[in-house]
Formats: C-alpha cells, structure tokens, sequence
C-alpha cells in the first residue's frame, strides 16, 4: 500500500465535484460584493438565505469530515514507530473511529437539512494539510488550525440550531463539538511532548498552523464581529490547549486575511 | 407564448446565457399556466452567488395594457452548486416554476390581498413557497421535498404542528391568500424559539440593491 496519498487520488464516486479555492479568489462577483453594504454576515437563522447558507457550510463540514478520516488514517500508516511514538497512532486510530461517526451524523444531518450528499463542490485543502511529510505539521496542521476551526463552526452551528429552534442540528454539533476538542488537544499535547527538546521543529509546525489558519480566515470567515460568519469559540479553545496568546493571535490573523483578501480581489480587478 | 425581456444582457460575471434564460421562462410560464399574452420581466444580480438566494415578484399593469410580471432575483437562485457562476438548469427551472407559481397566484382573485412580496414576513413567505412547491412537484418539476421542508421548517419552527401545516399546504392544489395568512397564525402559535422569526423585508434591506 502506497504510503503518502496525494489528494487528487482520495476515492469519491460520482455525486462529488472537486473545486479549487483559486476558483473563489479570482471570482470576479468578490469586488462588486466587496462595494456593498451586505449586512451582517454572522450565521443567524435571521440574517437572509439563512437555510442556503445552512446547507452549504454543513456540507463543506460533511466534506471535512471525510477528509479528516482519510488524514488521520494516513497518519496512522504513514509513519513507523522509529518516526511517531505508537500512542501517538492509537490516538489517531481513535480520531478515526470519531471522523467516521462524523461523517455518519453529517450524512443524517444533511437528509434532515434537504441536502444531497455531493450537492456542493469539495475542497480538499483539509486532506492536503494532512499530506506534510512531518507528522508535527500535521498535528498542527490538521488537529490544531482545521480541527481548532471546526470547533469554531460547530459552535456557531450550535447556537444557530438553538435559536432556530432545531433539536436535531443543536444535538449533532454538540455530539462532534465534543469530540474535536479532543482532536484539537491531542495536536496540542503531541505538538508539545514532541517537539520538548525542538525548539526549531516546534516553530516550523506552529508556523505551518500560522498559515493554514491564515488560509482559512480568508475574507474574514471566522473572526469575533458580526462581519464573520463563523466565531471564535474562545471557552472550547482553551479546553483543548490554546493560551491566550494563541487565541489573540488568532483574531488578529483573521483581520489580516481579510485585508490581504480584499487587496488581492481589488488588484485583480484593476488588472482586468 | 408568454414575452420576455431578461437583465442584464449579455451577463458579465457569471456565465449565463441572457437567451437561454428567456427561453426557460416562456417554457416554465406555458407549463405553470400564466397566461400567453403575458409579458415577463426579470432582472438578476448577477454579483450576488449562492447561497445568497433570494427573489420578488411583482404585478405591474394590470389595468388596460398587458399584465407585465416583474422579478427580481440573485444570481445565486440559478448558480449550479457545484460550479460556481455556471447556471444550473435543474434548480433554476424549478426556482422559476415557483416564482411564476406565485405570480399565477398573484392574478387570481383569491389573492387580491396578498402583502407584496418586498414586505412579505419570512413566515408568509415560506408557506406561499411551500404551496407552490408542492404544486411545481405535482406538475412534474423536479421539486426536493426534503428541501421544501427544512426551509419551511426553518421559517415556522421545528415541531408536529408546524409539520402538520407544511403537510396541507404542500398537498393543496387551490390556495387562497387566506388560507396562506390562517396557516402563518397556526405556526406563529405554536412556535416557542427564544427568537421567533420576523424578519420582513430583511431579505429586502440587505440582498436587494
Ligand atoms: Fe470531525
Ligand atoms: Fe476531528
């Protein structure tokens, strides 16, 4: 069996379509959008198109789910006891048992929410972040930045199925918030037993973690203001072993992005 | 054959085929049953994508002249999912079949005093979009029930009542603006959410220029 999977080969049939994020960045609608007072973007079942935009983060959620299985099974096979300690394969191994509940749930909810399984484009930028040659980048990577976001979205979703008055929406994203704090705090304790006596190697992961998020916080998507769709779940953050420094830094690389994003959206459309 | 005129044309930051989507809504007009002599008139945002779906339709003209239906819609309402700026010729005949549905509605005198659509509350108008969905369904469009029924659920609540109200309206082949309003109090009644949904006209002040 073939030991670092690239993304393009993962197994989908034919429901899923793989779109790329180049695709979102050069689309030319951004710059018309970015000139208009659109409201608040906070996922709040009263904001408008609330159910649409529902589906589709549930979706790309779905997506992540799968995506987070294939990873951490990866990291199981793809490194031997010389390279990660075999705890930390177990650990995996249990990720794995949680990812592919998640992608039960995720299926369930998505019937309950009218959606069809593949109905929206994937990205499989969360399985590329799984592809590091280091297993501490992925740690970070993966289990920090997209796991650490995921808590984030669940949490939003949690409120959003509360305030809308759906049992089945709030008891799905507590049943997985739950367990990606436990994902998000195992890359936190193996990030730190080991990298102890690594000062370079600790710095080049939290790096990697530096830039996924920053990927991530593109256009602003999770931040603290009701311009971000997505919060930051500060409480379910520190449980799995951010500092308040991490969590400051956080909202400051969403701020960031968004700027850079919207720079980047003016700068291709005066070269148009 | 109903007329139609489509803004803007040419499309400029989707790819959407300004003829194309004449033809679709003189087919989707004849099979929902407006009348031929109809003129339609739709004007797309084309800068708002999904999911930012929303859309209006209006009466003009019913006097003397033609009786001219306006709509106004996101592009999002006919953005193929996968693709994005591509349209996507399954979901947009059947946001259309609704849309013209509710225009059919609209002429008939059962719905002589339906609020407009600008001023619509979120749960007036996810009922009136049920009705209609139920109906497209049953006209052979490629309705999702499923789909109808979250976004109903998402607009009235989550509950055996409200179930109960989505079940009549999407079965009925005959409404009537009342029936629409009574199903609106039902719902209201027993909707027990911290923040019941209001909402009219938001859709208006943040989406529609
Ligand atoms: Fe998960
Ligand atoms: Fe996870």
């Amino acid at each position: 069996m073939k030991k670092m999977f690239p993304a393009e080969e993962l197994a989908r049939d034919s429901r899923f379509v793989r779109n790329r994020i180049e695709d979102q960045i050069f689309d030319p609608r951004n710059q018309a959008l970015s000139q208009r007072e659109m409201g608040s973007a906070k996922l709040d079942p009263n904001r408008p198109a609330a159910a649409e935009r529902a589906r589709a983060l549930m979706h790309g959620i779905f997506t992540g789910e799968i995506q987070a299985l294939e990873g951490a099974g990866r990291t199981t096979f793809d490194f031997d006891e010389t390279q990660v300690p075999l705890a930390l394969k177990l650990d995996m191994a249990r990720q794995c048992w949680d990812e592919s509940r998640h992608c039960e749930i995720s299926v369930k909810l998505g019937d309950w929410m009218g959606s069809e399984i593949g109905e929206f484009a994937e990205q499989t930028f969360l399985y590329e972040a799984a592809c590091a040659d280091d297993p501490v980048l992925r740690l970070t990577g993966v289990n920090r930045a997209l796991e650490g976001l995921a808590i984030d979205v669940f949490n939003t979703m949690k409120e959003f199925g509360e305030l809308s008055g759906d049992p089945v929406l709030a008891f799905c994203e507590d049943w997985m918030l739950a367990d990606e704090v436990t994902h998000v705090k195992m890359g936190s304790d193996w990030l730190r037993r080991l990298t102890e006596d690594d000062p370079e190697r600790r710095e080049r992961a939290l790096e990697f973690q530096r830039t996924v998020d920053k990927l991530f916080s593109l256009g602003g998507f999770r931040g603290e203001t009701e311009e971000n769709p997505v919060h930051l779940a500060r409480r379910f953050r520190e449980l799995a072993g951010f500092s308040d420094d991490e969590l400051e830094e956080l909202v400051k690389v969403s701020e960031e992005s968004k700027a850079e994003a919207e720079a980047m959206s003016a700068a291709i459309q005066q070269g148009a | 054959m109903a007329r139609v005129s489509v803004t803007p044309d040419p499309f400029v930051l989707v790819n959407y085929d300004s003829g194309a989507l004449a033809a679709l809504i003189e087919k989707v007009a004849s099979r929902v049953g407006l009348p031929d002599d109809i003129e339609i008139a739709i004007e797309v945002d084309e800068a708002l994508p999904r999911p930012l779906i929303a859309s209006y339709v209006e009466i003009d003209g019913a006097g003397d002249g033609p009786i001219r239906v306006s709509i106004w819609c996101s592009g999002g309402n006919f953005e193929h999912p996968q693709y994005p700026r591509r349209f996507d010729d399954v979901g947009g005949e059947i946001k259309l079949a609704v849309d013209l549905l509710r225009a059919a509605d609209r002429l008939a005198p059962g719905f002589a005093d339906a609020t407009p659509d600008a001023e619509l509350s979120e749960r007036q108008r996810e009922a009136w979009d049920t009705s209609a969905a139920g109906r497209a369904s049953r006209l052979g469009f490629a309705v999702r029930e499923p789909l109808a029924r979250y976004h109903f659920r998402l607009g009235n609540g989550f509950g055996d009542a409200v179930d109960a109200v989505y079940e009549r309206l999407w079965g009925a082949d005959e409404i009537t603006w009342a029936e629409i309003e009574t199903a609106c109090v039902e719902t209201a009644a027993s909707d027990e959410r911290p923040t019941p949904k209001v909402r009219p006209g938001t859709v208006g002040t943040t989406l529609r220029r």
